[in-house]
């Protein structure tokens, strides 16, 4: 298979999950595309070869949540666009939850995404975020914690 | 998280993202020097597995990433096996240079040599013999810690600052190429000292992290007592008249080596299959290095 058919293959299969979760873990849609985008110029650049579909999708997630800290770690950011206005929600409890999540701090919120969202487990998370397990079981208590204080106890956790 | 999900579900790559995508071409392929590509094919030859590199947020005394639910350990001793043989010793650090024979190095008997690849006594490395306990069932307290203050400029770690903190060719030594997907961060303090460091990287189903920090050892954000409430039951060896302290996590796979050499405070966590030697690897450059870190700039 020629690189650019590979090429066409993990960005249809992959790149709407990486920009889900560039999005959830940023905030901001136009850095998570550029995210979405450096995770795609490292694969080109790396070309790894996995084992399984699995390992696979946890690679890129892994090279995005990187290419996010990144950005995160640049001088204070302001969104140049809110998530939400690019994204609209359907509905106003839909808006809520989302704009519950997208409120607690980065790292909480690429934990409850990659939980509760791509079903990754926390050893999973730990190796995607480069944490360990008990940090990730951390922010998932603590995200779970203020989404329930925000939400007024009307989430589905 | 229904509503979540649902939400989520409606975020999709635009047509203009996808082009972009499709668009993209594989960087050019950097030429890599004959030399550095022999040191390469060498350090494949040895097979170190390298872990991930752990990029732990936080650089607040409150921020998280520091403190965790690790295991305790246990006071079982596993020790790390090696053939014996005559090797020369690893690369030398920054403006240190390598011993002429193994005689000048730890008398202590505390190594072991690593010959893994080739016959030729050259793949053939002396390393620290540290001794891992493992930990199970002890009372445990967790603590939040920094590496550097509030008012440190922090800035990405490269590979450059490796070589410059540990020596020319400790990547390869260490196995961290470019594969290895390195990733970390150094902050300076408004002195422009270096005050601390988080380096890890990820190499397949390895994972390692390092922390550094000038002028005290590493905290650890567990703190572990024996059954009679003591505290740090760890397990101690010594390279080069330097204190490691380390135990296993049970149940993770992760193992951690602890110590303080040249002024600088190291703490090296690793999962995987290796986790003894590369331990004993980044050990032995750390020990070596002689608290060059301290004199890393901005």
């Amino acid at each position: 298979m020629s690189q650019s058919n590979r090429l066409e293959d993990m960005v249809r299969e992959h790149s709407d999950a990486l920009l889900r979760a560039a999005a959830a873990i940023l905030g901001d849609p136009r850095e998570a595309e550029d995210a979405v985008q450096d995770t795609f110029v490292k694969y080109l650049e790396k070309q790894p070869v996995f084992p399984d579909a699995r390992s696979e999708r946890a690679w890129l997630m892994r090279v995005t949540a990187n290419a996010c800290k990144s950005r995160l770690r640049a001088a204070r950011r302001h969104p140049q666009e809110e998530l939400l206005d690019v994204y609209p929600a359907p509905s106003d409890d839909h808006r809520d939850v989302a704009e519950a999540v997208l409120e607690l701090p980065a790292n909480q919120r690429a934990a409850v995404h990659l939980f509760y969202y791509e079903g990754f487990s926390t050893q999973e998370i730990a190796r995607i975020m480069n944490c360990r397990p008990g940090t990730v079981r951390s922010y998932l208590s603590r995200a779970r914690d203020e989404l329930r204080r925000k939400l007024k106890g009307d989430v589905d956790l | 998280m229904k509503r979540y999900a649902e939400y989520m579900d409606s975020v999709e790559v635009s047509q203009e993202l996808e082009a972009r995508l499709l668009a993209l071409k594989a960087p050019k392929a950097r030429r890599i020097p004959v030399y550095r590509a022999a040191r390469i094919a060498a350090a494949l030859a040895v097979a170190v597995g390298i872990g991930a590199w752990a990029a732990g947020p936080g650089n607040d005394a409150t921020g998280d990433g520091y403190a965790s639910d690790a295991p305790g350990y246990l006071q079982d001793n596993v020790e790390p096996e090696g053939p014996q043989g005559n090797a020369p010793d690893m690369p030398a650090g920054p403006d240190k240079p390598a011993p002429e024979t193994p005689e000048d190095l730890d008398d202590s008997g505390n190594w072991i040599y690593v010959n893994r690849g080739e016959t030729e006594p050259s793949e053939a490395f002396r390393v620290p013999k540290i001794r891992f306990t493992n930990a199970d069932d002890m009372p445990q307290v967790s603590a939040d810690y920094a590496l550097w203050s509030s008012d440190a400029e922090v800035r990405d770690v490269g590979p450059e600052d490796l070589e410059a903190i540990f020596g020319a060719g400790c990547l390869d030594y260490l196995g961290w190429s470019d594969e290895a997907e390195l990733y970390g961060w150094v902050g300076f303090e408004p002195d422009g000292r270096a005050s601390g460091a988080m380096l890890s990287a990820t190499a397949g189903e390895n994972y390692i992290s390092v922390e550094i920090l000038s002028g005290s050892e590493v905290p650890d954000c567990v703190v572990f007592a024996d059954e009679n409430g003591n505290p740090y039951g760890y397990s101690w060896s010594t390279w080069q008249g330097v204190e490691l302290r380390a135990f296993q996590w049970p149940g993770s796979g992760y193992a951690q080596v602890s110590f303080f050499a040249g002024g600088v405070g190291y703490k090296i966590v690793v999962n995987g299959n290796d986790f003894g030697e590369l331990c004993a690897r980044f050990v032995s450059v750390a020990v070596k290095s002689d608290g060059a870190f301290a004199e890393l700039t901005e």
